[in-house]
């Protein structure tokens, strides 16, 4: 018998600055942006099997 | 038992200067509205121009990106996703993307650009996973 993995997915981060200036006001707006978890969608893509619901 | 795995800088090194050989001489970052994939990434918001090399050598597994153009036409929409990717679509990284809340923007109109507006990023980091 094997025991279930509990290890927290450990995640590349992506950080940046960002500066939208609206043509309508000429007004400059920043914002710090982060990388949120990687979507189910791109972890299958990559490989990942999505985690099975266990039997009775 | 569970653990946690980590890596040596020498391996996180290596794998964030995969995202800079991926983008080879025409790195892009690119916005994109909800719904997008590595796969199939969805529309893009605004796509800026990456510099050639995109950064130098990695260093404690973050790869800090040199100097970005802005895209001073921005085709608009709600950012939710980006992408780095090469011009021609060859992907290196697909990520969402959310604000962390430390920026402070009055009467702000948040991640929603709309067609024409001017896009920029001054500081983009990569940091390969521990």
């Amino acid at each position: 018998m094997t025991e279930p993995s509990n290890a927290a997915a450990q995640d590349a981060v992506l950080n940046m600055t960002i500066h939208i200036t609206r043509k309508a006001t000429g007004l400059t707006e920043t914002h710090e942006l982060v990388s949120g978890p990687v979507p189910v969608e791109d972890a299958i893509a990559l490989g990942a099997t999505p985690e099975q619901p266990e039997e009775a | 038992m569970a653990g946690t795995t980590t890596h040596p800088a020498a391996i996180r090194n290596a794998f964030a200067d995969l995202i800079t050989s991926t983008c080879s001489t025409t790195g892009r970052l690119v916005f994109r509205i909800t719904g997008s994939t590595a796969t199939s990434p969805s529309t893009p918001v605004a796509t800026l121009t990456l510099s050639n090399p995109i950064g130098a050598g990695a260093a404690a597994g973050v790869l800090t990106l040199s100097a970005i153009s802005s895209d001073t036409n921005a085709a608009g929409g709600v950012i939710a996703f980006a992408t780095l990717q090469t011009a021609a679509g060859t992907i290196a990284c697909h990520t969402t993307v959310g604000t962390s809340g430390d920026a402070i923007n009055i009467n702000s109109g948040g991640l929603t650009v709309t067609a024409g507006d001017t896009v920029a990023c001054s500081a983009l980091t990569y940091t390969a996973c521990p």
